[in-house]
Order: structure tokens, then C-alpha cells, then sequence
């Protein structure tokens, strides 16, 4: 029984970090439709922009985060401007600039960085939460996780930046005979996205181990996620964030973790099937 | 004298290949309805589109208060007070109600888009009660009210509009007619594009037949306000007591 709550209490600790993994691609796929092959790109520069930053300034992790959004944000503003918007009409020469932009940065780290495993330490030690440890970092963690979720959520519904930004992939057109500069808010939301990507690196960083191919793991999560919740839909993915990282810790704590991919795309197939709009059925197609 | 709004002179314009309207000339006065009627493949959708800035023009010179805005895109001619309800009213699906309206007047202070939402419901009570719910489930008349409500949001001094009737009940054609005299009481210019000959001859000031995309007749609308029925026969090929 013990093992049990162990098991939902680290699940729902690990949840909150793989929604953050996913809100920027929630953004980025689920509200402007580009399919991000570089977020675990992205994710792992906000991973290795922290490690840096607190080795040489010993500035905090969590401070950290600001630079990683700022960082990742503005290279995916770049991306866009240089690129991505020049290729709106052909989605796989797009798939394949992002699948390019990523190779260069894993390849930059393993120049820059070399090979190792990272790992960000963070003190604090830990409390008891239902008679189990945890780290209280687990806990920031946690609670940056549920503000960028609560502060994503309302600047895209409470927002008109935000509502135009939704009403992108609907039709441009339409949008534009409103006066709304689309190309503009594309820009804005890719940026959104990236810098969203860079924050869930700085968090994960303080969370598990990582490499400079720990992006793909980190991007799988994300997609599973997304796709689970309903693309675009982030109660969606918040309750799918639970289900996934639940589900990861039962399976490695009952059976093995090297059933976990396995199970995660057994639990995509499922969803795709009997809920292709997400569990809540309310995400695009 | 009326001062001209927007015109159209010697428009060229299509899609690939394809010559959708050649050598077209309109003129909109200010204050006025302009009807555009013509049969299926006219040309009278891609002239609004052209007008709008949707599609470029490939020759001649769109202008707004006789200046050429060939090179101003949708959002920035939207911006100028150029506001279009398209062919099949193309609301955001993924939105509410509300938020397709308050998209309308995306540039507008918070003050003055609940203003004009509050001025929308007033034209069209029925969107009163279902502001949260999506426009993806809206009926055909709902959707046509939404799409000329947010077109009304940008508090526009013209407005294109593609075919308002398609597809929907008379009756609720009816309710959408209503509120185009309300528009123009209002200052608002307006191009109707539609099929409903009948229709637009009752409320229109002028009267532009386009066939084959170029311009058969142009004209005051009283001159077949009476007799529809000719304007059918003359221009349209449609005997008299024919649908249109």
C-alpha cells in the first residue's frame, strides 16, 4: 500500500514537469499547427543553459529559468524569422529545417560539452508528504509547473493576443480581414512555444540526469502528452501529464522501465483510437 | 455629390491560371449600397476578394478615398476601415461566440469592443444567449449573424459582403437583409454580392451585372427596382419568373 502512494505521489510530482515538457509544444503543434521536430532540441538548451549558468555563477536553478525562456525564446524567434515563415505552404520542408536546426544543436553541445551526463544540484533536502519523503526541490518544481501551466492557459484564454493566437490555425484569412497581422502572431506564439520549451529544460534539469540526446526522450514525453490531452487542449494535457507519469512510475516500480516506451505508445495508440480528439475530447484533429 | 469610397478601376484578377475577372471597374460612394449580381462563375466573389486584399490584383488599381492601396495587405485594409463577410461566413470554429466577436474588434480599447458586442446583440438578439457557446456548433442563420456582427465590430465605413443568403432559410435571409439598412443608416458602405436578384435590387442604390468576370451593366438600381424580371432576362439569361 505504502509503495502505492509512493507511486501516485512521485507520479504526480513527475506530472506537473512533463506538462511543462509539453506546454510549448502545445503551443507550437496543437495551436499553430507546425509540427515541432526540434523541441527536445529545445528543452535540452534550456537544460544545458542552466547547468552552465549555476556551475560558473551559482545563480539559483529556479532564477535560471528566466534566462533559458529568454535564450530559447529569442533562437526560436530567430528560427522563425530566418525560416519557418517562408515555409507555411510546405510542411515537410519545414519538418526538415527543424529536424536540421536540432542536429545542430546536439552537435554543438557534443562539441561544447562532450558527452557526459548532466545533473543540476539543487540542496533544500526534504519533507514528508503522507509519511514519504520528498525532495523539496520536487516541490518548486511542482509549483513552477503550475504556474507557467495557469499563466499559459490564461494569457491564451483571457487574452486577445492569446484568442487571435487560437483562432491562427482556423483561418488566416478570416483573421486577416479583422485586421490581425497573422504572420505577426505566428511569430509571436513560435517565440511563446520555444521560450516555454527552454523553462521545461530548466526545470527538468533539476529533476533527472541528462545528455545531449536526452532532447528525444524529453520530446517522446511531450508528444505522448500532447496527443493524449488533445492537441491544443491544455486541460487535456494536464490530465494526461498525470496518466503518463503515473503510469511511467507503476511500470518501473512493478515491472521494469524498460517497458516504459512501450507502454506509452500502447497508451497513444489506445487514446488515438477511441478518443483521436483527446481524453477530453475537445482538441483539434 | 457622393465621394467615392472605394473603386475598383481596369481590376484583373484570378488563381493560378485562372482569369477570374478582366478589366473590372466599380465605384462605391460613400454611404452607399452597391449590388453585385451575376450568375455562378461571374467573378463577383473574387472582385470582393480583390477589394478586400484577400487576392492581389494582377492589373488595374484598387483605391481607397483615391488612393491606391494595390500594395496594402487584408489586416491593413481591414485596419483602414475595409471590413468583409466571406462566402460561407468562415468564423473561428475552435472560438466561442464572444471571442469571434471581440476578434472583430481586435484593435478597438475594451471600453469599445463591449460597446459594440453589446451593439451586435442588439442587431441580432438572438446571440444574446449563447455568447459561450462555440461556433462550431452554430446553426447556418447564427453563423451568418456572428460572421456580420463581427464585421460590424471593427466599426468598419465599408463592408463587402459575399452571398449572405447562401444556404439559409428565407426567413432567416430575411433577418440578415434587416440589419443591412441598420448598417447603412449607420454610414456604412456596403458591396453586396449575392444571387437573389429580387433582393438586392430592393435595397441596393446602384446595380453591377458581371458575366464571364466583366462588367455587363452598370447602373442606378431603380432603373429594374420594378421589373427584376428584365434585369434576369437582359443580363443574366434567366427567363422571367426564373429563379434569382
Amino acid at each position: 500500500m505504502n509503495l502505492l502512494l509512493q507511486v501516485v505521489v512521485s507520479g504526480t510530482l513527475l506530472a506537473a514537469v512533463y506538462y511543462v515538457l509539453s506546454l510549448g509544444l502545445n503551443i507550437i503543434l496543437g495551436v499553430l499547427d507546425i509540427v515541432n521536430f526540434a523541441h527536445g532540441a529545445m528543452i535540452i538548451m534550456g537544460s544545458y543553459t542552466t547547468f552552465y549558468l549555476h556551475r560558473y555563477t551559482g545563480l539559483s536553478p529556479w532564477l535560471l529559468i528566466l534566462v533559458d525562456m529568454v535564450l530559447v525564446g529569442a533562437l526560436g524567434a530567430v528560427l522563425y524569422l530566418a525560416y519557418l515563415r517562408f515555409t507555411v505552404e510546405s510542411p515537410l520542408v519545414r519538418m526538415f529545417a527543424l529536424i536540421g536546426f536540432s542536429s545542430v544543436v546536439v552537435a554543438a553541445i557534443l562539441a561544447m560539452s562532450g558527452s557526459n551526463f548532466r545533473t543540476v544540484q539543487v540542496g533544500y533536502g526534504t519533507i514528508d508528504i503522507l509519511g514519504l519523503p520528498v525532495r523539496v526541490s520536487q516541490l518548486i518544481a511542482f509549483g513552477f509547473a503550475l504556474l507557467l501551466g495557469t499563466l499559459t492557459i490564461l494569457w491564451l484564454n483571457h487574452t486577445k493576443v492569446g484568442v487571435a493566437i487560437r483562432a491562427v490555425t482556423d483561418d488566416r484569412v478570416a483573421l486577416r480581414l479583422c485586421g490581425v497581422n497573422d504572420q505577426r502572431l505566428s511569430l509571436l506564439a513560435f517565440t511563446v512555444g520555444a521560450a516555454l520549451a527552454g523553462a521545461a529544460g530548466g526545470v527538468i534539469a533539476t529533476y533527472v540526469t541528462f545528455g545531449p540526446d536526452s532532447g528525444l526522450s524529453f520530446a517522446i514525453i511531450a508528444f505522448a502528452v500532447v496527443i493524449l490531452g488533445g492537441l491544443g487542449d491544455f486541460a487535456g494535457a494536464a490530465i494526461a501529464s498525470f496518466i503518463v507519469a503515473t503510469t511511467q512510475t507503476f511500470v518501473t516500480v512493478y515491472w521494469s522501465s524498460a517497458l516504459i516506451n512501450t507502454t506509452l505508445f500502447l497508451l497513444v495508440l489506445l487514446v488515438l483510437v477511441l478518443r483521436p480528439r483527446g481524453l477530453l475530447g475537445r482538441g483539434r484533429l | 455629390m457622393t465621394l467615392t469610397l472605394l473603386a475598383g478601376s481596369s481590376i484583373t484578377a484570378g488563381y493560378g491560371d485562372l482569369v477570374a475577372i478582366k478589366d473590372v471597374s466599380v465605384d462605391l460612394g460613400e454611404g452607399n449600397l452597391l449590388g453585385v449580381v451575376g450568375p455562378n462563375g461571374a467573378g463577383k466573389s473574387t472582385l470582393l476578394r480583390a477589394l478586400a486584399g484577400v487576392i492581389p490584383v494582377r492589373a488595374g488599381t484598387v483605391s481607397w478615398e483615391g488612393r491606391d492601396i494595390n500594395a496594402l495587405s487584408a489586416d491593413k485594409r481591414a485596419r483602414l476601415g475595409i471590413s468583409m463577410v466571406q462566402e460561407g461566413r468562415r468564423l473561428f470554429p475552435s472560438l466561442s461566440v464572444q471571442e469571434n466577436l471581440m476578434l472583430g474588434a481586435y484593435h478597438a480599447s475594451p471600453a469599445e469592443r463591449q460597446e459594440r458586442r453589446d451593439q451586435v446583440v442588439e442587431m441580432f438578439p438572438p446571440l444574446g444567449p449563447i455568447m459561450d457557446r462555440s461556433a462550431s456548433v452554430l446553426s447556418g442563420g447564427e453563423q451568418q449573424m456572428v460572421a456580420v456582427g463581427r464585421a460590424w465590430m471593427s466599426k468598419p465605413r465599408c463592408l463587402l459582403i459575399d452571398e449572405p443568403s447562401l444556404g439559409l432559410a428565407p426567413i432567416i435571409v430575411d433577418e440578415i437583409y434587416k440589419a443591412l439598412p441598420v448598417l447603412q443608416s449607420a454610414g456604412v458602405s456596403i458591396v453586396l454580392v449575392e444571387q437573389e436578384v429580387g433582393r438586392v435590387l430592393r435595397i441596393a442604390d446602384r446595380i453591377v451585372v458581371l458575366h464571364e468576370g466583366t462588367v455587363m451593366h452598370d447602373g442606378p438600381a431603380e432603373d429594374f427596382r420594378d421589373r427584376p424580371d428584365a434585369l434576369r432576362e437582359a443580363y443574366l439569361g434567366i427567363a422571367p419568373g426564373g429563379k434569382g
